[in-house]
């Protein structure tokens, strides 16, 4: 099984998707997986994967997320932690307070909570502020 | 020693002459053994108990899809190699396995490459290719979750091998299998009226399953075992990695998963 690298398509690499939610299933619980995932349908819960995530414009998530990678297109309610990159399209409606290590917001997506950089990268920042500060 | 058990409808006139080449073909391979014709008086229990007694190291199932699942159904935890020669209609698992024709099959049993392949317990019978149901009544209860059908969905399934005709990745020696929902196609109407959406296709849905539990909603579901017996819900599943020596052809197919974005 191979993982998806940032900014990779899905579509490109069809034979290493292991779990499609389609749009003819309601999955509840707390699911978790190794693999990439593919949304379209309704998920109520928890859901985490080492792997990548792809929320099509169908797919109603109420749940939080825990991903590798993330493609957001659909509704999102709950807070979404990435490890990697997190890619917001422009039909997103998302409810909840974003974690990544790189964000990126397409024009129209609408977001109603907090967005969070990896922290290593902001106290870096601040750190170089402190130096150039006390120089 | 090789027991090769044909199956009730092979007995037929119309299978006669290929019977009698097979029986020449695997005689010329030097791989004959002794060949028994299920009837009515003879079970494949009773046969199957006689063939163990006699030592049999390796047991083929001579016949369809439903003659393997019998075979493999009672030679399971037993330290005895399936081989299968297709003959008749029905035949998904042994093309699935590399093995086009009855033919083939003899020289294929001839090379003897042995492949341990997963099985599927439901309660306490054993399946081969899958389990399939039309009912959205159904419920997959996983450990930490549930996958509920929605209305809209053709059918339902468990396969170890894909013999249905959804596109998906099946490997039936990994240890586990896909567990898959698929709509139903729109109607003419129904397209005429998503047009302008320019709507995406329909998606199947794949789960991968090692264990779970098959539960109803409101009244208990049928679930078709292997195409061939059926069981009613609740029932538990568990995959049994490699848990049968099947002897195959070469080209073992795998079917990829499409996406249609």
């Amino acid at each position: 099984m191979s993982m998806f690298g940032k900014n990779q398509n899905l579509e490109n690499e069809s034979s290493s998707v292991d779990t499609i939610i389609g749009p003819s299933v309601s999955v509840e619980g707390n699911f978790k997986g190794d693999g990439n995932i593919i949304i379209e349908g309704e998920v109520k819960g928890s859901l985490k994967t080492k792997g990548y995530l792809k929320a099509s414009e169908t797919s109603v998530i109420a749940a939080s997320i825990v991903a590798g990678d993330a493609e957001i297109a659909g509704q999102l309610t709950g807070n979404i932690k990435v490890k990697g990159a997190l890619e917001i399209k422009n039909t997103a409606i998302i409810q909840g307070d974003l974690e990544a290590q790189a964000i990126t917001v397409a024009h129209g997506a609408v977001i109603n909570g907090n967005l969070k950089m990896k922290a290593e990268v902001t106290e870096k920042i601040y750190s170089e502020d402190e130096t150039k500060a006390d120089n | 020693m090789n027991y090769y058990i044909c199956d009730t409808f092979t007995n037929r006139k119309k299978y006669q002459k290929q019977l009698s080449k097979i029986e020449l073909l695997l005689a010329n391979l030097g791989i004959g053994g002794k060949l028994c014709r299920l009837t009515v008086l003879k079970n494949i229990e009773s046969l199957l108990e006689e063939a163990m007694e006699e030592g049999a190291e390796n047991i083929v199932a001579v016949g369809n899809d439903q003659t393997v699942s019998k075979v493999a159904n009672l030679i399971m935890n037993k330290k005895i190699t399936l081989g299968i020669i297709p003959i008749g209609e029905g035949n998904l698992l042994a093309p699935a396995l590399g093995i086009n024709s009855a033919e083939e099959a003899c020289r294929i049993l001839s090379a003897r490459k042995v492949k341990k392949l997963d099985v599927g317990q439901i309660n306490e019978q054993y399946f081969l290719l899958g389990l399939e149901s039309a009912d959205d009544n159904i419920v997959f209860n996983l450990e930490n979750y549930n996958i509920n059908p929605l209305p809209n969905n053709e059918a339902v399934g468990l396969y170890n091998i894909n013999i249905s005709n959804y596109n998906f990745r099946s490997n039936p020696g990994d240890g586990i299998m896909e567990a898959v929902f698929a709509p139903k196609e729109k109607t003419f109407w129904q397209k005429l009226w998503h047009k302008k959406e320019e709507s995406l296709p329909e998606r199947i849905s794949v789960f991968p399953i090692k264990k779970m539990t098959i539960k109803h909603r409101k009244n208990p579901v049928t679930i078709n075992i292997d195409r061939q017996r059926t069981v009613k819900s609740p029932a538990e599943v568990t995959v049994l990695k490699n848990q049968l020596r099947v002897i195959v052809g070469k080209g073992i197919k795998q079917k990829s998963i499409a996406i249609q974005c």
